[in-house]
């Protein structure tokens, strides 16, 4: 059984290609959230902005962690304003962000260490089991069936949700990849350092 | 021009994206190798039909939990190979109707079994990768390019070692028979290698896409080419030609590789039809 509830921690990082995605439990709502937010996401390219950060200060507690940036950037490549990563997934292309992503999921250990920026759009999902919540950056493929995410933690993980965006809210990521271990199982994720609220305009795809 | 220059070194310097080149490019050898023997002989259908019975096998796989399931489809896709390919003049049911039988059968015991048994909670995911092939050809292990080589070794060993049988099976089978020749055997062999192909193919463009693989480069190459060996080579060319050209704009553009892979094939169908057409008008 928990077994069964740690690969469900997963099922929003795990790749959902090949039926190696999520498996089916109690949270399995969750992740079929999560698809149709995909597709939908996928098929408005030019809609019109998610959220505006007039609306997104408005409706935020004033406890907002710090590093929840919610300053829109004004150019999409981040990392080449001075301040080098070493995978900035937010020059690519979606085909490439995608299998960057897989390769991070199924070959972590090459991407230990390593600093990224990542956009995607924000979900989470709450484990009884552990009785914790989980935050994900999530990708669409290029044909915008398959979407496979990235956990995420901030230094200051603050409360939910009023120290986060709402679920389907582009966002961008920036930190450091790293793994931790629960219930015997290794698990990746983003140390992140910032977490940045886009307007769709901004993300590059 | 830098911009494009930096991307694209950045791309490559992902070992993935060399895996999807290789493994693109001897899938596309293999097929059109294949591709100018399935035409000639009236089975350009035999691709879809058996990779749908691929797709179908992958879904029984998916139901077994087996996490490798090249063990399962490639039997079953060999089996129906042999079938189709075998037994389709003398059977009960035509050739072309039992394709279109197994076809269809299988994609829809296939899809009813991925709702059935679901592996993951994302069903549309899924049938569209394996449709569609999605981004497979970038999520490939070592050990999968390894296999594919092995595979295409195989195929390309098989073609060149039987070259001449496979020109006389063919183009006329009964004057083979009637020279002592067993045109069965050969038949077999064309059989498992054509479904060794559509399970390699099924990773590059996906199952819906694999005979457009197999068809679209054999096709240009007799718009221009008459004889069996010329064709063949040209057949080849263009089909090497067409994949990396596809995996490549992709790969830039951000476009589905499949899709990307089979619309640069048309492209160059219709570019030798045009000259087709030039080189006949200047001979008359």
């Amino acid at each position: 059984m928990k077994m069964r509830y740690s690969a469900a921690a997963l099922a929003l990082s795990a790749v959902m290609l090949l039926g190696s995605c999520a498996e089916d439990n109690s949270d399995s709502d969750v992740i079929n959230a999560l698809i149709s937010k995909a597709a939908s996401s996928a098929s408005a390219e030019n809609s019109a902005v998610i959220s505006s950060l007039e609306e997104l200060r408005a409706e935020k507690s004033s406890s907002v962690a710090e590093a929840y940036d919610t300053t829109v950037p004004a150019d999409t490549t981040e990392a080449s304003a001075g301040d080098p990563v070493d995978i900035d997934l937010t020059v690519m292309n979606s085909t490439m962000i995608y299998s960057v992503i897989y390769d991070i999921m199924v070959n972590p250990t090459a991407y230990y260490g390593k600093s990224l920026i990542v956009d995607g759009y924000f979900d989470s999902m709450y484990l009884d089991e552990f009785q914790s919540r989980y935050y994900f950056v999530v990708v669409p493929d290029a044909t915008a069936c398959c979407v496979q995410g990235l956990e995420f933690r901030l230094p200051d993980e603050g409360t939910y949700p009023d120290d986060y965006p709402d679920p389907g809210t582009d966002i961008r990521i920036r930190g450091v990849l790293g793994n931790y271990e629960e219930a015997g199982q290794v698990y990746s994720y983003i140390m992140a350092d910032r977490m940045t609220v886009l307007q769709k305009d901004d993300t590059a795809q | 021009m830098g911009d494009f220059a930096a991307k694209l070194q950045l791309y490559f310097s992902y070992p993935f994206v060399w895996y999807a080149l290789i493994v693109g490019l001897l899938i596309a050898l293999c097929s059109s190798l294949l591709g100018v023997t399935l035409v000639l002989k009236r089975f350009s259908y035999i691709g879809d039909g058996l990779s749908h019975v691929a797709f179908g096998a992958m879904a029984i796989a998916a139901l077994v939990g087996l996490t490798n399931n090249v063990y399962i489809v490639m039997p079953i896709t060999v089996i129906s190979a042999i079938l189709l390919l075998r037994t389709g003049q003398n059977a009960k049911i035509n050739g072309d109707a039992a394709i279109a039988m197994i076809s269809v059968g299988a994609l829809a015991l296939g899809y009813m079994l991925m709702n059935l048994f679901p592996s993951s909670a994302n069903i549309s995911g899924d049938v569209c990768t394996t449709l569609f092939g999605s981004t497979s050809i970038l999520t490939l292990k070592e050990s999968d390019v390894i296999i594919c080589i092995v595979m295409s070794v195989v195929v390309i060993a098989a073609f060149l070692l039987f070259y001449n049988k496979i020109f006389a099976v063919t183009f006329d089978e009964n004057f083979m028979k009637a020279t002592g020749i067993k045109a069965n055997v050969y038949n077999l062999i064309i059989a498992i290698i054509t479904a060794l192909i559509i399970v390699l193919a099924m990773n590059l463009v996906g199952s819906l896409l694999i005979s457009a693989l197999i068809i679209f480069p054999a096709l240009s190459a007799m718009r221009l080419f008459r004889s069996f060996r010329s064709v063949v080579i040209c057949s080849a060319c263009v089909s090497v030609t067409c994949a990396g050209l596809g995996i490549f704009t992709s790969i830039m553009a951000g476009t589905p590789v499949g899709s990307t892979i089979v619309v640069t094939d048309i492209i160059v169908f219709f570019l030798f039809c045009g000259l087709s057409l030039i080189i006949r008008r200047k001979n008359v």
